[in-house]
């Protein structure tokens, strides 16, 4: 079993997709414990890719590998992982990230996603131009302890102001956290619009998502 | 040789070229998609624009999608914002060669190349166009997460990728110029997240060839984002001009880009230039230009296109100061 954690990492490290997801698939076989093979096999293997990025010696296309392999795991064993406590195999905390309607830019959104996975966030990236309706259909459904929102335009970064009151107006935004980021940002405008925090870079949305869960 | 340099010479002054085309918008009272798609109302709406700031170089929109839509991308195309790829048609060998193989359409390339002969014609300075880089391209045919992921699993699949859409990229390139184009802006926006180590081998040697084969042209590049970090790379593609954008500190920037590279910016589109106050950009706008004083090989640019929202009031206080450094 120890083996087959270690091979586990070594996927998620390597950024190994299709051999994380076999796996992924040989531990539900095996009926592995999957507490286990989250902290000793996959999500090792991330935490593993955080730091060789944060060393200087993983780039972002590294980490994307990485956080994709950690997604295929994750596809595989989601189902029985629901039913298991978030805290319990190590996951720091769900978080949506999405760049809001009318801006199509994520270039900024996939480096802080791909920073907030491998620091251990399980992070569901909407995409870009995200309608308003579809990040509250996602919050109703995910649950996530974080909201990331992400406009590059000022005309767009409106949509951030229009998603937190369409939270509230859903009596959910007690319920989460937003956080906003782009460059058009400032934490004037995050003060402003209610948002419970505001970074300018994908290391502080780390540290600010950190700090908000705990 | 640069010819860039040649012409801040003949012009006896730093020059001020703001990437400044959706600002001429309002102008005309037209949508930016009219803009975009009629090169008539675009023409009026730059020249209404030239009109007021009498830049030393003028640019046509930028428009990051017209060549991904000729090769077949689906596009959102709204009415008052800029227009956007939202399908990658390239996933598998099959999808490439179909993408490739298909006659290419010109679809809105015309526009542009259209609007560079009647800026040509009815303006005497000299006249930019924007193509957009092969990094940037490739990860709009094949989505930006994946464009990433193949530098480490696939890199053959994107080479091959990257060589066509250079391809593709080229013949623009050279039609915006027999239309009359004196310098060719490649726009490669993706770059910023390549490690230096592997820039070059995933888009600098495509812009580098892109330039050889379109050398008829004055050659700028322009990345956005913080690019500190890949300037020493920025080299190798061999470009007259460097746009960059206003996280990058060109003190820093010249001392590694040497005196034979102009670089061009870097004042901030955004919250200086769209969002500040006239006196506000007025301070910042001096304090670059006397960082830059003495410097042959300088350009006062934004650091990136710059919003239709930006008031015509703050792109004149850009421009203010720029004539009180004239005499310099």
């Amino acid at each position: 079993m120890h083996e087959l954690f270690d091979k586990m990492r070594m996927a998620v490290v390597e950024g190994e997709e299709e051999e994380a997801r076999i796996l992924a698939e040989k531990a539900l076989e095996e009926k592995a414990d999957l507490t286990a093979a989250m902290e000793e096999g996959f999500l090792k293997g991330l935490k593993e890719a955080g730091e060789l990025y944060a060393n200087g010696e993983y780039f972002l296309p590294d980490l994307v590998c990485s956080a994709d392999a950690m997604k295929a795991a994750l596809s595989v064993l989601d189902p029985e992982l629901k039913k298991i406590s978030a805290k319990s195999i190590g996951s720091k905390g769900k978080i949506i990230i999405a760049t809001v309607q009318g801006d199509i830019h994520d270039i900024g959104k996939t480096i802080v996603a791909s920073m907030l996975t491998a620091s251990g966030f399980d992070v569901e990236d909407l995409g870009a131009d995200v309608k308003n309706e579809k990040i509250i259909e996602s919050v109703k459904e995910k649950k996530p302890d974080i909201v990331a929102l992400s406009a590059l335009l000022s005309t767009t970064m409106e949509e951030q102001k229009n998603v937190i009151s369409l939270l509230q107006a859903e009596g959910l935004r007690k319920s989460v956290k937003v956080i906003v980021g782009g460059a058009p940002v400032s934490k004037e405008w995050a003060d402003k619009i209610g948002a419970d925090g505001y970074s300018d870079n994908a290391a502080e949305a780390v540290k600010l998502a950190v700090s908000l869960l705990s | 040789m640069n010819r860039i340099i040649d012409f801040i010479d003949s012009l006896g002054k730093i020059p001020a070229a703001p990437l400044a085309g959706f600002p001429g918008i309002p102008l005309t009272g037209k949508t930016m998609k009219d803009n975009l798609s009629d090169s008539d109302i675009q023409l009026n709406s730059l020249l209404k624009l030239y009109d007021e700031l009498h830049q030393d170089i003028v640019f046509h929109m930028m428009d990051l999608t017209a060549e991904a839509e000729s090769l077949g991308c689906a596009i959102k195309f709204p009415d008052d914002q800029p227009p956007s790829v939202f399908e990658h048609i390239i996933k598998t060998e099959d999808d490439m060669r179909r993408v490739f193989g298909n006659k290419n359409n010109l679809g809105r390339k015309k526009i542009f190349s259209d609007v560079v002969k009647g800026l040509k014609k009815h303006l005497s300075i000299p006249v930019g166009c924007y193509v957009i880089g092969p990094f940037t391209l490739s990860g709009e045919l094949m989505g930006q997460s994946d464009a990433l992921k193949a530098i480490r699993k696939n890199p053959g699949f994107l080479h091959e990728i990257l060589n066509k859409s250079s391809e593709s990229i080229s013949n623009y390139a050279a039609m915006l110029i027999d239309s009359g184009a004196d310098i060719l802006c490649i726009l490669e926006p993706s770059a910023v997240m390549l490690p230096p180590a592997v820039f070059y081998e995933f888009s600098g040697q495509y812009c580098r060839r892109i330039y050889e084969e379109n050398s008829k042209a004055m050659s700028v590049l322009h990345v956005c984002g913080n690019t500190t970090a890949l300037l020493e790379e920025f080299k190798k593609v061999g470009a007259e001009g460097l746009s960059l954008d206003s996280d990058v500190d060109f003190s820093e920037a010249l001392s590694i880009t040497g005196k034979d590279t102009v670089l061009i910016g870097n004042l901030n589109p955004v919250s200086l230039l769209a969002q500040g106050t006239p006196e506000k950009i007025r301070k910042e706008t001096c304090e670059l230009l006397s960082k830059m004083s003495g410097a042959k090989n300088f350009i006062l640019s934004s650091g990136c296109d710059i919003p239709e929202t930006a008031p015509l009031e703050n792109l004149k206080a850009m421009m203010d100061c720029e004539a009180l450094n004239a005499e310099v």
